[in-house]
């Protein structure tokens, strides 16, 4: 948990109701048409994600921002770096 | 002809050259869009044309590339240099001529630079593969339409749009609908638009003729072929990512990104949407016809 990752790419992020979509800017063809449908915890983590934060530092914001304890909060900030990992880098 | 204007899905563009070596010749396919003149309190999109050789691109940098054609020719890419872009194509003619197209995304006016490679009297269309169908699809981002993969259908007074991939039935479920008397908008590409309070179907220029058309769309419908006919209603994200995969989108620009976002989240919210699972036969109307009394009652 005590990785740091950062934005590979820009994105845009978009509210739709209660969830989010987020589209990178591409770079390439293969990449444009990709689209990431993200619930409320997913976007607020994706916020968090900048490069100098820790994955656990980002859990204990989670943790305050919402009814999670950390061993489901640690759980599944890791399921959520996994899904997105084509847009994130580890430093 | 050194001028003319295009009216595709009610966004008006003004072709124009001054050059002395270039005239236009649009495609057969244009000719039902070709307008007289620009509406009053209308902005066109302008696109000016000139004949040259390869500008010099140093501040630019390749931000979006194609693969190769399969028959291993260059497409186009493009080109940023942080606040404009250029759109590099090659024209699929005899000549093989490269266009340099450059764009702002606040604006999409284009200024076309066509490396004719020392020829005389070139005669063009600035519409043509790939090159029109990139400036269709940007000027509609910039003006909150979208281009989409679909086939497009009035039918009881309602429009319905069918998107799909390649095979799922787009052209065969319009072609059903037409034998009962529906009319057909386009059976592969759309532009859709606001305007007032409600989104409007239009076709486009293809490389054939057809009569420019449009109608009010109602139901936005994700086309799956199955043994029997089958809706499922969809909403939110769910909607809005399907129907996002079937648009035309390069993503390159934050600024496009966020105006067809806008735009399909909006369609998504003011229409019907769904998945269709279909069995291609004559019943599919009658299924349609329930789906819309169900929709207004």
């Amino acid at each position: 948990m005590n990785q740091i990752f950062r934005k590979k790419n820009e994105c845009v992020l978009k509210k739709a109701g209660n969830e989010f979509l987020l589209v990178p800017i591409a770079d390439h063809i293969a990449s444009m048409n990709s689209l990431y449908t993200l619930n409320e915890v997913g976007a607020f983590i994706w916020e968090k994600i900048d490069g100098s934060k820790t994955l656990a530092e980002i859990v204990q914001e989670v943790i305050a921002e919402y009814d999670v304890d950390e061993k489901t909060a640690s759980k599944d900030i890791l399921h959520f770096t996994e899904k997105i990992k084509d847009l994130i880098e580890e430093i | 002809l050194k001028k003319y204007i295009l009216n595709i899905a009610d966004i008006y563009y003004s072709v124009e050259t001054d050059d002395h070596n270039i005239s236009f010749q649009p495609g057969i396919g244009f000719s039902d869009f070709m307008a007289d003149q620009i509406p009053e309190n209308t902005q066109p999109i302008k696109i000016k044309v000139n004949a040259g050789s390869s500008p010099g691109l140093k501040d630019y940098t390749t931000i979006f590339d194609t693969p190769l054609s399969p028959d291993g020719k260059k497409l186009w890419r493009i080109l940023g240099n942080g606040e404009n872009f250029c759109l590099h194509a090659f024209y699929q003619n005899i000549n093989h001529d490269e266009v340099f197209a450059f764009f702002h995304p606040d604006d999409v006016n284009w200024d076309i630079v066509i490396n004719t490679k020392g020829r005389q009297n070139i005669t063009t269309d600035p519409f043509e593969y790939p090159l029109g169908p990139i400036i269709m699809l940007y000027s509609t981002l910039i003006n909150n339409g979208i281009m989409v993969h679909a086939s497009g259908v009035r039918m009881s007074d309602s429009g319905f749009i069918f998107c799909g991939f390649s095979g799922t039935g787009k052209s065969t479920i319009a072609e059903i609908l037409e034998q009962s008397g529906a009319a057909v908008i386009n059976d592969d590409r759309l532009i859709i638009r606001k305007r007032e309070d409600q989104y409007i179907i239009h076709n486009t220029p293809m490389f054939y003729h057809d009569k420019r058309k449009q109608t009010p769309l109602h139901f936005c419908l994700f086309l799956k072929q199955s043994p029997e006919n089958y809706f499922t209603p969809m909403t939110g994200v769910h909607a809005i990512s399907h129907l996002s995969s079937f648009c035309m989108q390069h993503n390159f620009s934050k600024k496009l990104i966020q105006n067809q976002l806008e735009t399909i989240a909006d369609i998504c919210t003011n229409v019907s949407c769904g998945i269709l699972e279909f069995y291609p036969d004559f019943n599919v109307i009658t299924f349609l016809e329930n789906i819309h009394k169900n929709k207004t009652k």
